[in-house]
């Protein structure tokens, strides 16, 4: 058997390409569907996303579908001409395979590094491949040791925990002070690019109290009702703050700071002192930093945002390291089991066989005078000792010849000492006769 | 220190290296900022309760008893609900400085313990009654609750701290919101105050009811520097609380009042009983349990 995969990501392909390859579930089922009717004896798991349509087989090395096969079941399932995307493919097989999986599960090959977005589409992927029962010991094996992998990276990295945006690290502070930032009242102050992104962020945190408020009316509301939340005018702002948790400042002031730390310490006897997180995010700055000065108001700027995001970036570059360090570990922890996988049943047949031999031979030993020797149970004993390190020895060297040489050889190597030692039993079973 | 019987002392050695490993443990996870010892020491605290309960259990067979009306007792009563509290809440808040902290307060705790560490000694006759155990274990329980609410007041000052400086990259996922952590110290306020309100007019109505059966008169009650101390810390407490609810007190504030009230409150548990004159106990004089069990 052998573990191939085809597939196209964002580093390939441009959009329109993976468009056109892209599945959606009732696709993909109907896909896993066609493909186990086609390929009856190999597995499949089909992984499609907004980034990436992977392809993940296990095939019979000598009788199953080729790489090329494949692909081009592939082009004409989605009705694209295999010539037009054949450039934009990668393939690839075995010890890459696997490695290319375990980067795309923990997101290590995602553009944003660390999302966990694309690990929970591959876990959706596989359980639909085992819900059309397209996969089988091989895939399963392998997709439970990515999903294991990932966890690791999860627990021994801050890889997913780390904001590379200003508007993350914006996010990630509300979270710090806030414990359910989704029923906090959030103030959006300006309505420009940033003021935006900001909204977007928050919106993607599921946040449902959102109030934009802006100089210009009618942009306040094309970006309220494009978001779908709340507009208020420019007179409201004072009011909207007292109440507020979370104040995002993208409006500049004509001169000055529109916000100094007597106006905003008007405002908190009505706050009754909650806390409120002020992110500033307009340069020049809109609120004066001595605002950060009164108790319960936590202010940041633009570059203390900056600043972490820079920080965060240096820090995943280390937590890199330790990621691909882990993946490589359950590459080759995997790998070995794949690699042995099909001489593995050989082991045991060569034991009983040995087992076999050895009781012949016990049997041809005690027989007349010694038929009733006490030394009997103390010789079986030191016997299976004998086979046991004799089997150890064969074990191990079959082993190392499917790592450093190739499956086959050692298959071949076992399959020729199973046939020995068959032949030494048949042959004592002649002379037994 | 640890002037107890074999058995005991064993247990209690226990206890003792359990926690300073848990806060070894804790200083790791702290360095390498993840939660890799989280189950190690949920398992150590499990078993440090265990062993002080035995304790206790021991305590009870020898003065025939509820065991808590020693300051030993009272100390090891502390440690379990501290340790109860710790295992409880560390299913909801895994985050590595609630953890590590939770760890060092039962470490820390330990260590007092062991300061006052007695043999079991013959109860007076009062102390049987049930007053005294409703007292006891009041103060006890109100005592482990504002143990806690420091513990959650330092994480609170020290997250203000770092998020106040800029310097806040290192508590996200690492830190249990402030939010969270201002509600909690609250919370242990809140519960401490009902909890010694009720200890407190348990120990009035004892002294009311059984004061004659005791070896200290309603003079002595009222300057014995324990007593003193508890009272200072329940005005405190009730202060505390009332600003916080009319004036809205920040809180920053509020977690300084707890931290200044938990410091009250372990100095009249274990302080006054080593450094001032304090008969406040429900114990005869003459320790006979040993020479008892000799």
């Amino acid at each position: 058997m052998q573990i191939i995969l085809i597939g196209i990501n964002h580093k390939t392909a441009p959009v329109y390409i993976r468009q056109r390859l892209a599945l959606d579930t009732e696709q993909v089922c109907d896909a896993l569907a066609k493909l186990k009717e086609t390929f009856a004896d190999s597995e499949f798991v089909l992984l499609s996303t907004c980034n990436r349509v992977e392809f993940y087989a296990a095939v019979n090395k000598t009788t199953g579908a080729k790489p090329i096969d494949l692909a081009k079941w592939l082009a004409e399932f989605r009705s694209v001409e295999y010539e037009k995307i054949e450039g934009y493919l990668y393939v690839k097989i075995n010890e890459d395979a696997v490695t290319h999986l375990f980067t795309v599960s923990s997101s290590l090959d995602s553009m944003v590094i660390g999302e966990s977005q694309i690990t929970s589409q591959v876990k959706e992927s596989y359980k639909n491949a085992c819900q059309r029962q397209t996969t089988g010991k091989i895939l399963n094996r392998l997709f439970h040791d990515a999903f294991r992998a990932t966890k690791e990276i999860i627990t021994r990295t801050s890889i997913s925990n780390r904001r590379v945006s200003v508007a993350g690290v914006a996010v990630s502070l509300a979270k710090q002070l806030f414990s359910d930032i989704k029923s906090e009242k959030i103030v959006i102050v300006g309505a420009g690019q940033m003021g935006e992104l900001l909204v977007e962020h928050f919106r993607h945190e599921k946040c449902e109290n959102i109030t934009v408020v802006n100089r210009s009316c009618q942009r306040g509301c094309q970006l309220a009702q494009k978001y779908d939340v709340a507009n208020q005018p420019w007179e409201q702002l004072d009011q909207e703050m007292a109440t507020a948790n979370i104040v995002v400042g993208a409006a500049s002031a004509q001169e000055g700071y529109l916000f100094n730390k007597e106006r905003i310490k008007s405002l908190m006897p009505k706050r009754r002192n909650h806390v409120l997180l002020i992110v500033d995010i307009t340069v020049p700055r809109s609120f004066d930093p001595k605002v950060g000065k009164i108790e319960d108001v936590y202010l940041y700027c633009i570059d203390d945002l900056a600043q972490v995001a820079q920080d965060n970036i240096k820090l995943r570059e280390g937590d890199l390291e330790q990621a691909i360090e882990i993946i490589y570990e359950y590459v080759s922890a995997f790998m070995d089991w794949f690699m042995t996988r099909d001489v593995t049943p050989l082991f045991g047949q060569i034991k009983s066989a040995f087992e076999k031999i050895r009781e012949t031979e016990m049997e041809n030993f005690f027989v007349g005078p010694r038929q009733d020797a006490c030394c009997r149970e103390l010789m079986e004993a030191s016997m299976n000792r004998i086979i046991n390190k004799l089997c150890h020895c064969v074990i191990k060297n079959i082993d190392t010849i499917s790592k450093e040489h190739s499956l086959e050889e050692a298959e071949q190597l076992a399959r020729n000492i199973l046939a020995d030692a068959q032949k030494i039993l048949s042959e004592d079973k002649k002379k037994s006769q | 220190m640890l002037d107890l019987l074999p058995l005991e002392r064993q247990l209690f050695w226990g206890i003792l290296i359990l926690s300073a490993v848990s806060s070894v443990l804790a200083h790791l996870q702290i360095v390498r900022e993840n939660v890799r010892y989280r189950r190690l020491l949920v398992a150590f605290t499990s078993v440090q309760i265990t062993l002080a309960a035995v304790l206790l259990i021991l305590r009870a067979v020898a003065i025939k008893a509820f065991p808590i009306t020693g300051v030993f007792e009272s100390m090891l009563i502390l440690l379990v609900f501290i340790g109860i509290t710790f295992l409880f809440l560390s299913a909801f808040m895994p985050q590595v400085w609630f953890l590590s902290v939770m760890a060092w307060v039962l470490f820390v705790i330990s260590i007092l313990t062991s300061f006052v560490a007695r043999p079991a000694s013959v109860l007076q006759e009062a102390a049987r009654t049930p007053w005294v155990i409703v007292h006891a274990l009041s103060m006890a329980l109100s005592g482990a609750m504002i143990v806690f609410a420091a513990a959650m007041s330092v994480l609170f000052l020290w997250s203000r701290k770092r998020l106040k400086s800029g310097r806040f990259s290192t508590l996200f996922g690492k830190m249990p919101t402030v939010e969270k952590l201002e509600n909690l110290n609250l919370m242990g306020l809140h519960l401490s105050f009902i909890i010694m309100t009720f200890g407190l007019v348990s120990g009035i109505g004892l002294v009311a009811v059984k004061s004659a059966g005791l070896s200290m008169t309603l003079g002595d009650w009222l300057t014995d520097s324990k007593i003193v101390l508890v009272t200072v810390a329940w005005i405190a407490l009730l202060v505390s609380l009332i600003l916080r609810r009319l004036l809205a007190l920040s809180g920053k504030a509020v977690a300084q009042a707890t931290l200044t009230i938990c410091f009250v409150i372990l100095f009249a548990f274990i302080g006054s009983k080593v450094f001032c004159k304090s008969d406040h106990d429900f114990i005869n004089k003459t320790p006979t349990y040993d020479s008892q069990v000799k």
